[in-house]
């Protein structure tokens, strides 16, 4: 899928593999629902920083941001 | 017999002095399926002094595909986990002291289970009973070690008291669990890489290796390759009601429910008032003119719509209903 914004292409680092970014994610929120994670259960880095779980919906991804998400699942 | 930890003993930094440490030492493993087989298996060829096994349920057949401690027999008899876990523990090593609880770990019992503890692992399969083990390490300032796993991902936490963000500074609250491993599969090496995670953090903590903890949450992906650490050290809430300041421990000090659907397994698990006495249950079933099969721990009848097993304890799993109400009406059925 070649994504593009303003005819750059769009690539974030997540989880270690690099990850090409959707023309309609704009936002970490964006990003989690695309992922089909469950929004109460994350853990979300930055740029090296955690992000609040109350600011998702209007924290910005940027091409070539470095992002780790952790989920938490229940089953063992 | 002195041979059995050479190679343990020749890793420098456990070494004699770690081995004598972890003679010493008592790990409470709560929850006996994949992942809390593969951990006392681990930890009792390790060579852990003192082994608690705590798991509420039966061997099934669907078990045996990754929970490695259960036979066919075992599965056929419909043992509990944890006498089942046990048996087979000793032959692996007589040398550690295991002892096996058949009980459902609950705000009322989990103090008193967890007493002995060095260290609490976590092998559970739900958030409620996670955050319960928060509330009681926290209280009782025992470190623990969150493992869980589902499809191909696993993900684990290490929890020290005073010192790491807890369970509740993560979460916040306790979320609605949507994926299980009844309904996205699970398969072994997931659940065979967190357990080796979280053994080695307590290999470390048990032997005073505190320098070399992992000090992350950690979630990887055997399938699609990733995996993920934070180091989540900034969430810790002086404020939290499970670890702060002014802490209340709200899981533990909450009232249990007595209806409460297994996530994801089409069961409602009734708490019952005390001891039951299955032999007089037997012949109760049988006035009915309905077939039973008994055990020391359990008995199990059918119904047109559920299979029914009654515990000893006092427990009841009603399969085949996961609505609570409904779930009612059958247990005033069968034991009112
Ligand atoms: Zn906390």
């Amino acid at each position: 899928m070649q994504t593009t914004r303003g005819g750059e292409y769009m690539q974030i680092r997540l989880n270690g593999k690099d990850y090409p970014l959707a023309e309609q994610t704009k936002t970490l929120h964006d990003l989690i629902q695309q992922l089909n994670i469950d929004e109460e259960v994350v853990i979300i880095e930055q740029n090296h920083q955690i992000i609040d779980r109350s600011r998702y919906m209007d924290t910005n991804v940027q091409s070539g941001d470095v992002v780790e998400i952790v989920h938490f699942v229940g089953g063992g | 017999m002195t041979d059995r930890y050479s190679r343990q003993i020749r890793f420098r930094p456990i070494g004699q002095d770690g081995q004598d440490q972890l003679a010493e030492r008592c790990v409470v493993i709560i929850g006996l399926g994949a992942l809390g087989t593969a951990s006392a298996e681990q930890l009792v060829r390790a060579g852990v002094g003192q082994v608690t096994l705590i798991d509420r349920d039966y061997v099934e057949w669907s078990n045996l595909q990754r929970q490695q401690l259960y036979t066919e027999r075992d599965a056929r008899e419909r043992l509990p986990k944890a006498v089942a876990a046990k048996q087979r523990l000793c032959e692996v090593n007589s040398t550690v002291t295991i002892e096996a609880i058949v009980e459902d770990v609950t705000a009322t019992n989990i103090e008193r289970l967890v007493a002995q503890a060095d260290l609490i692992m976590d092998a559970t399969d739900n958030f409620a009973i996670r955050m319960l083990i928060n509330d009681v390490a926290a209280k009782r300032e025992i470190p623990w070690i969150y493992g869980a796993c589902v499809a191909s991902y696993g993900m684990t936490y290490t929890v020290l008291p005073k010192e790491t963000p807890c369970l509740h500074c993560l979460l916040n609250h306790l979320p609605q669990q949507q994926d299980t491993c009844d309904t996205r599969g699970i398969i072994s090496p997931a659940v065979q890489l967190v357990a080796s995670h979280q053994v080695t953090e307590t290999l470390k903590l048990l032997t005073g290796a505190k320098a070399a903890l992992r000090r992350t949450l950690l979630s990887f992906d055997l399938w699609t390759n990733q995996q993920s650490q934070i180091d989540v050290t900034s969430l810790k809430q002086a404020a939290c009601p499970s670890c702060g300041d002014a802490a209340v421990y709200p899981y533990l000090n909450g009232t249990p429910l007595q209806f409460v659907t297994l996530c994801g397994r089409d069961t409602v698990q009734v708490r019952g008032e005390g001891k039951r006495d299955l032999v007089r249950l037997e012949n109760e079933i049988r006035a009915r003119g309905m077939k039973s099969q008994r055990n020391p721990y359990l008995l199990m009848f059918e119904t047109e719509q559920h299979r029914i097993v009654a515990f000893a304890d006092g427990r009841i799993l009603i399969h085949g209903e996961a609505d609570p109400e409904q779930a009612k009406q059958t247990y005033a059925t069968y034991f009112k």
